[in-house]
């Protein structure tokens, strides 16, 4: 429930960019894609398991977390009907976890980082990493909630589940933000002024 | 330095990261961390049942056969949007060779 209005208001942006900016539908899609393709792909990890990348770092950056949560749900919605990855009874779940709480986290670090005029790499990678990780974080809470530990509580299982995720997911999360940096110094060299228009001003 | 080599040297430090882990766990499954944990919930909760059910499962070759459809048509928008070299890029490009030839 929780995740339907950031999807209506991620429509309502695609919705107006196709309006009034067609010429960023192409960089709409790729954004798309990315999550598409990464979210797709389970690479292995240090501890001996393998996790997937999350893919939503270039369409916070460019699009913030409505239109992010919009795509992320068009991805989810793909796997969970044709692949079985996630499924439908816990789409809302995923959903708020990849598409709402990892995309904001990622975009007020992308904020901050502006704000505070930090390097174009570091503010890309930083915003990548965060986002990755945070809805991994969501996710551990998540299946805390419902499965609470005897001893520990809440709080026990949260601890368990975090660890078990992030151990995989960091070094995950860092080839996320150097693939991202590498495509977002391509999309300011190659596209300019595209970037400056999405952005507001100049990087 | 070069784009070109900036981008060639990220591509090569995530191949070797990727590479520096297959050899380090050589002999392990790779399972997913999702299925580590369902699987440790399975052990504490002994009635457990995965927290989603598919309505229907496809089989397994078809299910690979979507993956990898979606894989590739993903990287094929993005290809096809690093090929799709836009006019701002060209006009900058000739701004740039014309200046090293001196007409600038």
């Amino acid at each position: 429930m929780v995740a339907i209005p950031f999807v209506l208001w991620g429509a309502r942006n695609v919705a107006r960019i196709f309006r009034e900016r067609p010429e960023q539908k192409l960089v709409l899609a790729v954004s798309g894609a990315f999550i598409f393709v990464l979210s797709s792909l389970h690479i292995p990890s240090v501890t001996g398991s393998s996790s997937h990348p999350t893919g939503t770092g270039l369409s916070v950056i460019l699009y913030g977390p409505a239109t992010t949560s919009l795509l992320s749900a068009i991805v989810l919605i793909f796997q969970a009907l044709l692949l079985a990855h996630g499924g439908l009874t816990t789409l809302g779940a995923n959903i708020f976890s990849m598409g709402i709480a990892g995309p904001t986290a990622g975009f007020l670090t992308f904020r901050i980082l502006r704000f505070l005029k930090a390097r174009l790499a570091i503010q890309v990678f930083s915003t990548a990493v965060v986002a990755d990780l945070v809805t991994y974080v969501i996710t551990a809470l998540q299946l805390a909630v419902v499965y609470p530990s005897a001893s520990g509580g809440i709080m026990g299982s949260f601890t368990t589940f975090l660890g078990i995720f992030l151990i995989t997911q960091i070094p995950l999360a860092i080839v996320e933000g150097i693939l991202f940096i590498i495509f977002f110094d391509y999309l300011k060299r190659s596209r300019p002024k595209l970037v400056v228009q999405i952005l507001g001003d100049k990087m | 330095m070069r784009a070109s080599i900036r981008y060639a040297l990220g591509v090569a430090f995530i191949i070797a990261m990727i590479a520096f882990v297959l050899v380090i766990n050589a002999n392990a499954s790779f399972q997913g961390s999702d299925d580590v944990i369902s699987n440790m919930i399975s052990n504490t909760y002994p009635g457990f049942k995965s927290w989603f059910a598919p309505i229907y499962q496809l089989p397994p070759e078809i299910e690979t056969l979507f993956l990898i459809a979606a894989i590739v048509l993903g990287t094929f928008v993005i290809i096809y949007f690093i090929g799709h070299t836009p006019p701002e890029s060209i006009a900058r490009k000739q701004e740039e060779k014309k200046k090293e030839n001196g007409e600038g």
